[in-house]
Order: C-alpha cells, then sequence, then structure tokens
C-alpha cells in the first residue's frame, strides 16, 4: 500500500510538475500590520469564529470563488471538508445574527480591486495569482 | 376419616402455592431491581445517543459562539422527555443553559465532551445533561411493575398446573386408594383394582403390594383363627380334666397357700372356698413336717416329685382322712408353686389294716400269732444285740386246760384263753404277749436284768395270776395252772430256734417235777 501510494506520488510529480508547484496562499492587504498566520488563526477566521486579526484589527474575508478547483482545494486543505460539507456549516449558522458567512468573489480583478480597498481584507490566492499589492501571511504546503 | 387438611393433595397444593408464592416472590424483586436496572442503562444510553445528536450542532454553536444557536439546542434537548435540562460549558466557563437546569444536582449530572469541528482531539467544552430522574423512574418501574406482574401471573399458572398435574396423577389416585383401603376388612378377600394407568408406577406397585400383604395378614388370621380354635377346644378338655377329675387337684403359691383348687379338692377337704385358708401344712396332721417338706421340695433342685400318705384334718368332721399325696414341683416365671394331687385313701388304709391286724393277731385272744410272734422276737433279738442288754422268753404251758375243755366245753376253755390273755397283756407291759399254741402263751421281756430277779418276779406273778379262778358261765367258776419255761438270750441260745428250745425243755422240765412253777433254762456246754 505504502509502496503504491509512493509511486503514486511520484508519477504525479513527473506529469504534473506544474500542479504541484500550485502552491495556495492566504494574503492580506500590502499595508496590513499582520506578518504571519498560524493554521490556527486562519481556520478562525475563514469559519467566523474570529472577526478580527491577533492584533486587534477588524477583519473582512472574501471568499475566492473564481476558480472552484482552487477553492475546494483550500477548503479540503484549511479544514478538511468539501465545499458541500462547507455550505453545511454555513447552513447551520444561516440564521445566527453574530456570523456571516464571508463574501463570495468570482470575479479575479473584482477580488484584486476588493483587496487593495479593503485595508482589513483576506483572502486566498493560487501562487499564479500574487500580487505586489498582496501580502501573504501564510502558506499551505503543497 | 382424615380431616381435609390433612390430606395429601391439599398438603401438596398448599406446599406447591407458598413454595410458587415464594418464588414469584423472589423473582419478582430480583426482576423488579433488574428491569429498573435495565431501565436506567437503557436510558442513560438513550441520553448518550441525544448527546451525539446535537453534538455536531453544539460543537458549530461552540466554535463560532453562537448563543441563539447555544439556546436552541439545550432548549430543544429540554424537550426531551428524559432530560430536565441541559447546560453548554466553554473553556472559560457555563455559557448557555436551559431553563430546567439546576447545578446543584451535580452527582446525576451527564458529561458529554464538545469536540473542535475541525480539529480532531480539541475539546472546546462539555455538554450537561440533567436526567429527568422523575420520569424515568416512573418509567423503570412501571416497566419493572409490568415484568413482575406478569411473573406473578406466570407463577401463579405454574402453580396452578402443577397442582392439577400432581392432583390428576398423584394424589387424586392415591385418595381413590385410600378410601378403598379404608373398607377393607380384614379376613374379606376381595383386593383392590390397579388404578388405569398406573400399572407400571409406584402407585401399580403400592396396590399390589397392600394386596400382597391383605393375602397374607388373611393367611395368617385364618391360621391363627383355627389355632385358637384348637386351643380352646384343649383348653376346654384340660379345664373338664382339672374340674372333673376325681383327685384334688391344687396349686399353692410360695407361702403354701392355696391359689387354684378343683372341685374334688374342696370336696375333700370339706372347705366351701380356698379364699382366706391357712397355709396347706395346717390342714394336715403332719403339720410341722409337711412345712418342713415344702420348703426343702422348693430348696432341693433334685427333688421334683414325691408321693406320701398323710392324714387330712376334715373341716367338717374331726375325723381324719388318709390321702395319698403326689407334691410336683412347677417353676414358675418368678416363683417356684407346687402342685398336690390328693386321693382319699381312708376306706382302703383302714381295710388294709384290718387286713395286716388278722394276718397278724390271733383271733380269739386279740394276741399276736406264732408267726408275726416270730419276727417281733427276732426284731427284739437285733435289738437286745444293738443296745447290749439282755433279752428273756417265756413259755407259759397251762396245766389242766383240757379237763376245762373236756367238762365245761369249747366256750368255756375259749374264754379262760381270753381271760389268761389279757391278765399275760396286764403282767407282760412292754414286752409283747404271744398265743403260741392250743393252750401255749409266751412273752418277750426286753432289759432283763443281770441277775434275772425281775424276771423271776415276773414269772411268779404270772404264775399267781394263772391260777386265778376263771369266770366261764354265770357264777360258774373254774381254775387253771401254769409251767412256764424261761430262756435268756444270748445266755440260752444266739438264734431263736436255741432260745425256744432251751425255754421248751425247761418247761418240760417243770411239767414233770409237778407243774405249777417255773425254771430258767440250764446253759447248755455248747452255749456262750
Amino acid at each position: 500500500m505504502k509502496i503504491l501510494i509512493i509511486s503514486l506520488i511520484a508519477w504525479l510529480l513527473v506529469f504534473f510538475p506544474a500542479r504541484a508547484d500550485d502552491a495556495l496562499y492566504v494574503v492580506v492587504n500590502a499595508k496590513n500590520g499582520i506578518e504571519n498566520l498560524s493554521h490556527h488563526e486562519v481556520v478562525d477566521i475563514f469559519m467566523g469564529r474570529d472577526r478580527a486579526f491577533p492584533d486587534g484589527n477588524k477583519v473582512t474575508v472574501f471568499d475566492n470563488s473564481s476558480d472552484t478547483e482552487t477553492r475546494a482545494l483550500f477548503y479540503r486543505q484549511l479544514v478538511n471538508r468539501s465545499l458541500a460539507q462547507v455550505s453545511s456549516y454555513w447552513a447551520r449558522l444561516q440564521f445566527s445574527a453574530r456570523v456571516t458567512q464571508p463574501r463570495e468573489v468570482d470575479q479575479r480583478q473584482a477580488l484584486l480591486e476588493l483587496m487593495n480597498s479593503t485595508p482589513s481584507g483576506i483572502t486566498f490566492v493560487k501562487s499564479t495569482e500574487l500580487d505586489p499589492a498582496l501580502k501573504v501571511v501564510y502558506k499551505f504546503d503543497p | 376419616m382424615i380431616p381435609n387438611r390433612q390430606k395429601l393433595y391439599v398438603k401438596v397444593a398448599v406446599a406447591i402455592a407458598v413454595g410458587a408464592f415464594l418464588a414469584a416472590v423472589v423473582a419478582c424483586l430480583y426482576f423488579f431491581w433488574d428491569a429498573r436496572e435495565t431501565k436506567l442503562r437503557e436510558v442513560k444510553n438513550q441520553l448518550g445517543q441525544i448527546a451525539l445528536t446535537v453534538q455536531k450542532t453544539a460543537s458549530v454553536a461552540l466554535y463560532v459562539k453562537d448563543v441563539e444557536l447555544g439556546k436552541e439546542i439545550v432548549e430543544g434537548l429540554e424537550v426531551n422527555d428524559l432530560v430536565a435540562g441541559a447546560l453548554l460549558t466553554a473553556d472559560s466557563g457555563d455559557w448557555v443553559s436551559s431553563r430546567g437546569f439546576v447545578a446543584d444536582d451535580v452527582l446525576q449530572v451527564l458529561e458529554f465532551d464538545i469536540p473542535h469541528p475541525f480539529f480532531a482531539g480539541e475539546v472546546l467544552g462539555k455538554l450537561r445533561l440533567l436526567p429527568n430522574n422523575e420520569y424515568i423512574q416512573s418509567r423503570a418501574t412501571e416497566v419493572a411493575l409490568k415484568q413482575a406482574w406478569m411473573l406473578v401471573l406466570q407463577s401463579a399458572l405454574i402453580a396452578l398446573l402443577v397442582s392439577l398435574l400432581v392432583h390428576k396423577t398423584l394424589t387424586a389416585p392415591l385418595n381413590r386408594l385410600t378410601s378403598n383401603f379404608e373398607n377393607i376388612k380384614p379376613g374379606d378377600n376381595n383386593p383392590l383394582s390397579v388404578p388405569k394407568y398406573h400399572a407400571q408406577d409406584e402407585i401399580g406397585s403400592l396396590v399390589r403390594g397392600i394386596n400382597q400383604l391383605v393375602a397374607n395378614l388373611n393367611q395368617s388370621i385364618e391360621k391363627e383363627r383355627s389355632l385358637r380354635q384348637r386351643t380352646e377346644l384343649l383348653e376346654r378338655k384340660f379345664r373338664l380334666i382339672f374340674e372333673r377329675a376325681s383327685a384334688g387337684i391344687c396349686l399353692i403359691d410360695p407361702g403354701n397357700h392355696v391359689l387354684v383348687a378343683n372341685e374334688a379338692f374342696q370336696r375333700l377337704c370339706g372347705t366351701e372356698s380356698i379364699d382366706n385358708q391357712p397355709a396347706l401344712s395346717h390342714w394336715f396332721e403332719e403339720e410341722a413336717e409337711l412345712a418342713r417338706f415344702f420348703d426343702e421340695l422348693r430348696g432341693n433342685a433334685n427333688l421334683n416329685h414325691v408321693e406320701m400318705e398323710l392324714q387330712l384334718r376334715s373341716q367338717q368332721s374331726d375325723q381324719l382322712k388318709w390321702v395319698h399325696c403326689l407334691f410336683s414341683k412347677v417353676e414358675d416365671s418368678t416363683q417356684t408353686l407346687i402342685e398336690v394331687m390328693m386321693y382319699d385313701i381312708t376306706e382302703r388304709t383302714y381295710r388294709e389294716r384290718m387286713i395286716r391286724f388278722e394276718a397278724e393277731h390271733d383271733p380269739l385272744t386279740q394276741l399276736k400269732n406264732r408267726r408275726s410272734g416270730e419276727r417281733l422276737l427276732v426284731d427284739m433279738m437285733r435289738k437286745a444285740d444293738q443296745t447290749r442288754t439282755l433279752m428273756g422268753v417265756l413259755l407259759i404251758d397251762l396245766d389242766k386246760f383240757k379237763p376245762v375243755n373236756d367238762i365245761y366245753g369249747h366256750e368255756a376253755g375259749d374264754s379262760v384263753l381270753k381271760t389268761v390273755a389279757e391278765r399275760l397283756v396286764k403282767l407282760a407291759g412292754k414286752g409283747i404277749t404271744i398265743r403260741w399254741g392250743g393252750d401255749e402263751f409266751l412273752i418277750g421281756i426286753p432289759d432283763v436284768d443281770e441277775d434275772y430277779n425281775k424276771l423271776r418276779q415276773l414269772a411268779q406273778e404270772i404264775l399267781v395270776q394263772i391260777s386265778r379262778p376263771v369266770a366261764i358261765r354265770g357264777s360258774l367258776s373254774c381254775e387253771v395252772g401254769a409251767s412256764v419255761g424261761i430262756a435268756i438270750y444270748p445266755h440260752h441260745g444266739h438264734t431263736l430256734e436255741a432260745l425256744l428250745e432251751a425255754a421248751d425243755v425247761a418247761m418240760y422240765e417243770v411239767k414233770e417235777q409237778g407243774r405249777g412253777s417255773f425254771r430258767i433254762g440250764r446253759i447248755s456246754s455248747g452255749a456262750a
């Protein structure tokens, strides 16, 4: 079994080298004082528990839904849940006054603009979408 | 009949009922407790499941600290009958609780961990459930009670069935058997019948055993009855023998008192009743000897039967009765009795005495005749030998007797002889007087003195007395004389013949010398 998994990974590395390099990054506005976030902090922010950065500044979450595949990978890596499970999670909190689902942004350009204009913004992007206006605070292991 | 409460089937039924009741009580108690425990465990399990149901939502609510959602969860839990109240706690402490949750009942509270929705192994808080104990208990009790009742019903049913079965298969046949058994009369030969379907089991063998027993009993009763009849017959015969016997029969106790006696005995003794009589020995002339004899008979193991002739004092007359008695020892279990058989031999005894007297005596003079006289003389000689004394014989021959006979007749002679005999008996004293021949008499005298003086005096007196006149008829009388020859034993001979010879010789010498005198025989040269 182990050998099978190892050979599968090797196979993936040989035929999809670009994909393997295609890591996901959690980014904030470049002007944000936060330099680094832990995985735990990222989860709490994205899943609605914390509405502020560890330094106390307000946080505004944008859910990057421009690419379903990337989004699915993000939630898989973040909380090991499928997109359906994540929607179900939010559905439970639908009538809560306190917690709201992050705003979904399905245009890359629009997302970039929103990030630029919102100092408290936070989102996730692929490596190809990284921009000088964005500051990486957490990087998922590929 | 046996009272009802002692009857077997009642006993069995009561025993089964009591046993079933006890078993039911114990089983009910156990099952009641067990059912309650099971129910309580089940409820606890159910509470766990309920907690599991809300776990995910609670986890989300706790994660985002959504009070609304939390409240919704705990209040939703409280709706459940089993839950009295619910409380959600976070790391920081109690978070949201339902109204029914009262924190003071800490012991009963069930606690469930609420995990982190995203990170396995992390615990966000706890869900505390307060079980609705009242409801749970009442439910558990209800269930347990239902089970207990079922058990009671079941036990009662089983007891009833077992009772019926026992009654049907065991006690009812036994009961029938018992009532039949009570109707059995000893001697009747109608055995019990084996109840249907019980030929092979214990009841069947019991019946056969009873029949066997009854048959045996009947046999022995029959045997006993015929034996008793035989005994009665025998007893009647024996009683007849005892009662009608001509011999007097009685039994005397150790005090010599008469215990039982037959009619002949009473007739013999002339008594009306044997009660309150003196000891038997007093009834006889030989009183003292008899009392001693009784003691000896009882004491001597070798002595069993003794015969003797005794003189019985009749209670009605002064006359004595001669009785032949047979005494036999009868060993009773505790004491030694003596059986006495008596025959009246009075008449026989008198007849015997008469015959003996006639045989030994001269019918005319009533003196001893010559034959018995010789025997008496020999006895006297033996006695003299033993006592070393002397003994004398006086041979007396009447003189002038023949003329009396010739002149006055035989009757006159007879009366002379009688008179002489009477006179001689008087003179002889303790000596014996014998009519030796026709007109010859002989007197034997014991204890003669050494010099014969007394003997000489006696001889002289004899001569005097004989020569006195003898009255024969009316005023007519006559006179006789006597010649006496004397011999002394053992001086004149060692045998009677020698002695008599010596006396005879002496007497003839007197006759030759003129009669009317006496002479003592000479001691011959051959004699001692």
